[in-house]
């Protein structure tokens, strides 16, 4: 799971849950892999992430460094910080772990890098 | 014998008896999408529990087991589908709803690809195809709960999945997840199995199908085999898969078992009807190789 992928996953679904927004992560095996960098593209995917979201996200697993915690006016034209959002955004990747509701305290499993949100039919709304 | 025309006769006493045979066992009528032992809710529709039920036999279950071999048949995506995604604007989030093996995500650097699956085997399948693409993530969901921020989406695909939710509240739930998820005037590519395969190489000239009936009772139902190759004689029906298992990458020549999926085939305009109940509203509509595909775009709230 890529942290542009946590951003923007909820478990708003469960009975009961408001916002079910941001899960928390706890991570026991993150990997980095190198993939090309598109700065058009993550200054452009940027304003539909929520920011302090991916601040902290990346903050719990331990790749916050150099990372500023709010966006600068202009920071598409800023090539330094857009490689840095690069690298949280697609490079670092959980590959195992969970994910926890922020108000119900359910776990959500990753294994293989693959975040399982499935529910049971008595848990949903 | 006396025939009387004309002449009225005052009424009297009069018995009449009505001989009824009851039957047990499976139902044989050939009446399936009116018959009350097929669908058991009042409303014609299925209850949720036993529409539930089915799907996890007949869909689930059987796309865990036939994802290796079920991955190895599909490679290239539907150019339909490749001439929507092209054009999909650099910078959109896209979300690819009941994804298989990931074969339609775009090998392209400028958007976000997130491709949702509930089969685990194919989402596996999945995550090594979509590896070389920069932006591409994978997450085990279900179409009908979302999982995903409401709104979050610029564009979405669902190819060939919603066929495959066993009542019509379901489908609609389905559609209600694919709205949420899209953001305002953002627009989603849905397609599903058509019932009418007479445009499409789906049928085979050689066969017909056949005049006995198969039908196998699940989850309380009793439910039309069809025949593979041949047009569809029901609109809610199972589909068989033959099994052929795969190891060390090769397939095997033999299938070893059959699997049955479960299928709701579309009749034309059906699909366009349910996406306009959930506020999605349909851009273009057209029948491709065998599916009613439909594009539509989520409206301005007003
Ligand atoms: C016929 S396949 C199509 C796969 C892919 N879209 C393609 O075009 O090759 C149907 C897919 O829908 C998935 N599916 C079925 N029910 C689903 C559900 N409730 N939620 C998510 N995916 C589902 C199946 O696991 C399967 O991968």
């Amino acid at each position: 799971m890529k942290l542009i992928t946590h951003n923007m996953l909820t478990s708003k679904c469960l009975k009961g849950v408001v916002t079910g927004y941001p899960l928390a992560i706890n991570a026991t095996y993150v990997k980095v892999t190198e993939v090309g960098f598109d700065p058009e593209f993550i200054g452009r995917v940027i304003p539909k992430l929520d920011w302090e979201v991916l601040w902290v996200a990346a903050d719990s697993i331990g790749h916050s460094e150099g990372l500023p915690k709010t966006l600068e006016p202009k920071f598409e034209e800023n090539e330094e910080f857009l490689k840095k959002a690069h690298r949280v955004l697609l490079e670092v990747e959980v590959e195992e772990g969970h994910l926890t509701c922020p108000e119900s305290g359910r776990q959500f499993p990753i294994s293989k890098g693959i975040p399982n949100m499935l529910l049971n039919e008595a848990e949903v709304q | 014998m006396k025939v009387i025309t004309s002449d009225t006769v005052p009424r009297q006493t009069r018995i009449s008896l009505t001989f009824r045979w009851t039957r047990s066992g499976p139902c044989e009528c050939s009446y399936k999408t009116l018959c009350d032992s097929v669908s058991k809710a009042s409303d014609g529709d299925l209850e949720d529990q036993i529409a539930s039920n089915l799907e996890e036999l007949h869909v689930h279950q059987v796309y865990e087991q036939i994802a290796g071999h079920f991955s190895t048949t599909r490679h290239k995506p539907w150019p339909r589908v490749v001439e929507f995604t092209q054009r999909v604007q650099p910078g959109a989030v896209l979300l690819d709803l009941g994804c298989g093996n990931g074969k339609n995500i775009l090998h392209r650097s400028d958007i976000l690809q997130i491709a949702g699956e509930r089969s685990s085997g194919l989402l596996v399948e999945c995550k090594e195809n979509i590896r070389e693409v920069n932006a591409a993530d994978c997450v085990r969901l279900d179409l009908l709960h979302s999982c995903l921020r409401d709104s979050c989406a610029d564009v979405i695909i669902c190819i060939a999945v919603i066929h495959h939710f066993s009542s019509r509240a379901r489908r609609l739930q389905a559609l209600t997840t694919i709205h949420r998820l899209l953001r305002t005037n953002g627009q989603a590519l849905i397609t599903v199995w058509a019932k009418d395969q007479t445009k499409s190489n789906y049928l085979l000239k050689t066969k017909s199908p056949n005049t006995e009936d198969r039908q196998v009772t699940v989850a309380g139902l009793n439910l039309p085999v069809h025949e593979n190759r041949t047009q569809f004689q029901y609109k809610d029906l199972l589909v068989p898969w033959k099994l052929r298992r795969k190891t060390d990458n090769k397939l095997a020549g033999q299938p070893e078992s059959t699997l049955l999926r479960f299928y709701h085939v579309f009749e034309e305009g059906e699909l366009d009807r349910l996406c306009e109940e959930v506020g999605l509203e349909v851009e273009r509509s057209f029948y491709e190789e065998g599916n009613w595909c439909v594009v539509c775009k989520k409206r301005e709230v007003q």
